[in-house]
C-alpha cells in the first residue's frame, strides 16, 4: 500500500513537472506571402510586410526580401524580371530598376533622366543588397514577357515595430505593412493625418486599388463638412468612400499588394495604420 | 510578341479617367530592341552603333536625320537619348522624363544610325538610318507598368537603317578639281564640300550609262569644308576609260 502509494505520488509529481515545462518560442517569426499578379502581369503593385531576419526593425533589403523563385532571370536585362522602385533622392522622385541577373541575382541598372538641352543625367541605383525597402514601401514587379507564373514571393520576418510610412504630397506608391490581409475602413486602421476639404471628393487624400479587373478603383477619405450635422455624412465620417459617395466596404487589399496614394494635403504626414 | 519598347505606366483608359488631375508629373520606360537589328546592306549592327531615342511633338511625323546627325525637323523632333548596339541590338535602357518636358500627346521613336565609316568602324557620319513605328508616350494618369507592345510595330520589330541620310541644307554641288593617275592608280580631287556631309565617289565606263558602279563603296565624310579631298582609285586591270563623279548622298 505504502508502495503504492509513493508511486502515485511519484506519477502525480512527473506529470506536475511535465505540464510546468513550457515550450521554448524562437526569439522571432518568420513567414512568406505569395503575391499573384493581378489580371495582366504589369499591374501589380508590391509591398513587402515583412522585415529582414535579426534585422531588430531595420528595413530589409531588396535581395533579402524578394524572392527569385519562379521568377525569370536572364542574362541581360531586356529578358529578365524586373523590380522598379519609385523613391526620392535629393533631386525628387526617381526610379530604380533592379533585374534579375542569372548567376547573379537582382542587379541594379542607370536609369537616363532625360534633360532640357539633351544634357541627361545619370542615376545609379544603390545595389540590390543595400537598398533598403521599407515596410510599406511599394514598387512593381514587372515580368518579363514571356513568363508564364504570375506570382512573386515576399519573404521575412514578421515585425514587432508598427508601420511608419511616411506620404508625401502628391503621388505615393505604398501598402500596409501586413502579413495578413487588410480591409480598406476595416476598425483596427488608422488614418489619423489623412486629409479631407469637407468631403469633397475633388481635394481629399485619395486612394487607389488595383482591383480584380486590373483596373484602378479610387476613394476618397471623407470627413464631415464644419457644421453640418447631417446624419448621412455622420456615417461616412473617417471613411474611404468611393465616387458615388458610399463607404467602401469588403474592399480587400491582399498581403504583399499596394496601393496609390494621392496626398492632396500640402504637407507630408506619417502613415502609422497600427498594423 | 517583341518589343522595342518597355512603357512603365501604360495607358488603360479607365485609370486614366480614375486618376483625374492627379497625374505624375515624371514618368518612365525602358527603350531596347530585339534585335538583331541590321544595316541596309544585311551586315548585322556592330557593338557601339547608334541608336537614338527621338521624341515627337503633337502630331509631328518623323522625319529622319541628316549625315551630321542632326534632325531633319528639329522644329518637331527632339533627340531625347542616345543608346548603343550590343550584340546587335538597343542595349536596354532605363529611361525617366518629365512630362513638363515631354508631353504625354507627343510620341517616340528609335532610330538606327549607319554610322559606319571607310574602314568599317563606328563612329562616322550618317550613312543611312532606320525607325521603329512611333509610338505613345506614357499617360501620366495611368499608374500602372503596362509594355506598349501592341502600339509598336507589330510583327518583326527589328529595325533596318535602308533610308538613307540626306546631305545638310543649302549643300552645295562638289566640284571636281583634278584628276591624275599614277602607276595605275586614279586620284580624284575635290572641292565645294559642306561639313557634316558624306561623299562617294561614282564611276562608269560609259558615258551616259548608269551611275551605277562604285569606285569607293565607304562614304567619304567632311569634317573641313575649306579644304580638298583626294580619292585614290586602285587601277583596275584591262579597263582602258573610266568616269568619275563626286555624289552626297549615295543613290
Amino acid at each position: 500500500m505504502k508502495k503504492t502509494l509513493i508511486l502515485l505520488a511519484f506519477v502525480v509529481a512527473a506529470m506536475l513537472a511535465q505540464a510546468q515545462i513550457a515550450p521554448l518560442n524562437s526569439s522571432n517569426t518568420v513567414g512568406f506571402v505569395l503575391v499573384t499578379n493581378i489580371a495582366n502581369q504589369a499591374n501589380s503593385i508590391i509591398t513587402v510586410p515583412f522585415e529582414a531576419c535579426l534585422s531588430n526593425g531595420a528595413a530589409g533589403v531588396v535581395a533579402d526580401l524578394v524572392s527569385t523563385n519562379g521568377l525569370v532571370a536572364a542574362g541581360d536585362a531586356a529578358h529578365a524580371d524586373q523590380l522598379v522602385v519609385l523613391t526620392t533622392n535629393a533631386t525628387g522622385l526617381i526610379y530604380y530598376y533592379y533585374w534579375l541577373h542569372a548567376g547573379t541575382g537582382w542587379t541594379a541598372i542607370d536609369t537616363t533622366v532625360l534633360m532640357p538641352g539633351g544634357t541627361n543625367a545619370i542615376v545609379t541605383p544603390p545595389a540590390a543588397d543595400t537598398f533598403q525597402i521599407s515596410r510599406g514601401l511599394g514598387f512593381w514587379l514587372k515580368r518579363y514577357a514571356s513568363a508564364s507564373d504570375s506570382t512573386v514571393m515576399l519573404k521575412g520576418q514578421v515585425s514587432d515595430i508598427a508601420q511608419s510610412t511616411v506620404i508625401m504630397p502628391g503621388l505615393n506608391l505604398v501598402g500596409f505593412a501586413s502579413p495578413t490581409n487588410v480591409t480598406l475602413n476595416d476598425s483596427g486602421v488608422s488614418w489619423v493625418g489623412a486629409y479631407s476639404t469637407n468631403g469633397l471628393t475633388t481635394t481629399s487624400d485619395k486612394i487607389m486599388i488595383v482591383g480584380t479587373n486590373g483596373l484602378l478603383a479610387p476613394y476618397f477619405y471623407f470627413t464631415c463638412p464644419t457644421g453640418v450635422t447631417w446624419s448621412a455624412y455622420a456615417a461616412l465620417d473617417g471613411k474611404w468612400i468611393n465616387q458615388g459617395y458610399v463607404v467602401a466596404t469588403n474592399v480587400s487589399i491582399s498581403a504583399g499588394h499596394g496601393f496609390w496614394y494621392v496626398r492632396r494635403g500640402s504637407s507630408s504626414f506619417t502613415f502609422q495604420p497600427g498594423l | 510578341m517583341k518589343k522595342l519598347f518597355s512603357m512603365v505606366l501604360g495607358l488603360a483608359i479607365a485609370a486614366g479617367l480614375a486618376f483625374g488631375d492627379d497625374g505624375l508629373a515624371h514618368l518612365t520606360m525602358t527603350i531596347s530592341t530585339p534585335g538583331p537589328d541590321y544595316y541596309k546592306d544585311g551586315t548585322k549592327v556592330q557593338d557601339g552603333e547608334t541608336y537614338l531615342l527621338v521624341y515627337l511633338k503633337t502630331n509631328a511625323l518623323f522625319r529622319g536625320v541628316l549625315m551630321n546627325r542632326t534632325l531633319v525637323d528639329p522644329a518637331n523632333n527632339v533627340i531625347a537619348a542616345v543608346g548603343q548596339a550590343k550584340n546587335g541590338a538597343c542595349a536596354f535602357q532605363p529611361i525617366q522624363f518629365s512630362t513638363n518636358l515631354y508631353p504625354s500627346t507627343g510620341k517616340w521613336v528609335i532610330d538606327l544610325l549607319d554610322t559606319r565609316t571607310a574602314d568599317g568602324t563606328v563612329g562616322g557620319l550618317v550613312v543611312g538610318n532606320g525607325a521603329s513605328q512611333p509610338a505613345s508616350s506614357p499617360s501620366a494618369t495611368a499608374p500602372s507598368i503596362t509594355d506598349y507592345a501592341a502600339t509598336m510595330t507589330g510583327a518583326g520589330a527589328t529595325l533596318a537603317s535602308t533610308v538613307i541620310a540626306p546631305p545638310l541644307p543649302g549643300t552645295p554641288a562638289p566640284i571636281i578639281t583634278s584628276i591624275t593617275q599614277k602607276d595605275g592608280a586614279t586620284t580624284v580631287s575635290f572641292n565645294n564640300l559642306a561639313n557634316g556631309n558624306n561623299y562617294y565617289l561614282q564611276e562608269v565606263t560609259t558615258v551616259g550609262n548608269s551611275w551605277t558602279a562604285t569606285a569607293i563603296v565607304n562614304p567619304i565624310p567632311c569634317f573641313d569644308s575649306a579644304a580638298a579631298i583626294s580619292v585614290e582609285v586602285p587601277a583596275v586591270p584591262g579597263q582602258t576609260t573610266r568616269f568619275f563623279r563626286i555624289v552626297t548622298p549615295l543613290p
